[in-house]
């Protein structure tokens, strides 16, 4: 990834960082980086099976991930992919998740970034 | 007597994320992923909390909230409701379900631990 780290994610990872302290975020961070893409796929493959219960959990999942390292734009796509998988809606769903994925590798960069992770 | 949390929770992350906020309290944390297993821990544990995410992989929160609230070696413990706004419905019903409370994900780690706080306080 290319420029500066944005000034708002930077400022709320910052604050996470003074709350719980630069080694929990960071080993966040790696649970995170280790997780995300079989996370989505696990949503892609459970939607593509019609297996909404499984893509809800697993959207759930994502969501509580990127929530809580500030990712709040990420958050809110996979919860529209939750309730989309809660109320039946495959295609709104899967569309969701596709408008979700290069934030999704965004957000990876900017991780990979600010704690110099491979 | 230190005090006991049980957390239920299968997100790694979150349990990191909670281990390290709720370090502080100086309470003992026990953790469990599996909803099933969360009702024995607490008989056997009697924590002073439970701190119970509503989607879980095997059960839900709510099905968890019913095996407690139905053994009275248990019953008394309170229930703190963890979840996103997709799935939480208002605090108001959760509590009429006997839910001590709600915190919403993505977790505001200051009101998280005021609210915890409220039951483990010395």
């Amino acid at each position: 990834m290319s420029g500066p780290l944005p000034a708002r994610w930077t400022n709320a990872i910052g604050q996470r960082e003074v709350l719980l302290g630069r080694d929990t975020v960071q080993r966040m961070a790696e649970i995170y980086l280790a997780e995300l893409d079989s996370v989505i796929e696990a949503i892609i493959a459970a939607l593509r099976e019609g297996d909404l219960a499984t893509a809800r959990r697993a959207a759930h999942h994502l969501g509580a991930n990127a929530g809580s390292l500030d990712f709040m734009d990420l958050a809110d796509l996979a919860q529209r992919v939750e309730v989309c998988s809660l109320h039946g809606d495959q295609d709104g769903a899967l569309q969701t998740l596709q408008t979700s994925i290069p934030i999704a590798q965004r957000s990876a960069s900017l991780l990979r970034n600010h704690f110099g992770l491979v | 007597m230190k005090k006991r949390i049980l957390i239920v929770e299968d997100n790694a992350l979150v349990r990191e994320m909670y281990r390290s906020a709720l370090k502080p309290l100086g309470a003992e944390l026990l953790e469990t992923q599996r909803g099933l297993l969360a009702a024995d821990i607490a008989r056997r544990e009697q924590p002073s909390l439970v701190i119970l995410d509503l989607v879980l992989p095997d059960i839900s929160g709510q099905e968890v909230l019913k095996l407690i609230k139905s053994a009275p070696e248990t019953a008394r413990i309170p229930v703190l409701a963890v979840t996103n706004s997709a799935t939480a419905g208002d605090e108001a019903s959760l509590k009429a379900l006997g839910f001590a409370g709600l915190i919403t994900k993505p977790v505001n780690i200051k009101a998280f631990c005021d609210a915890v706080a409220k039951f483990v306080a010395p």
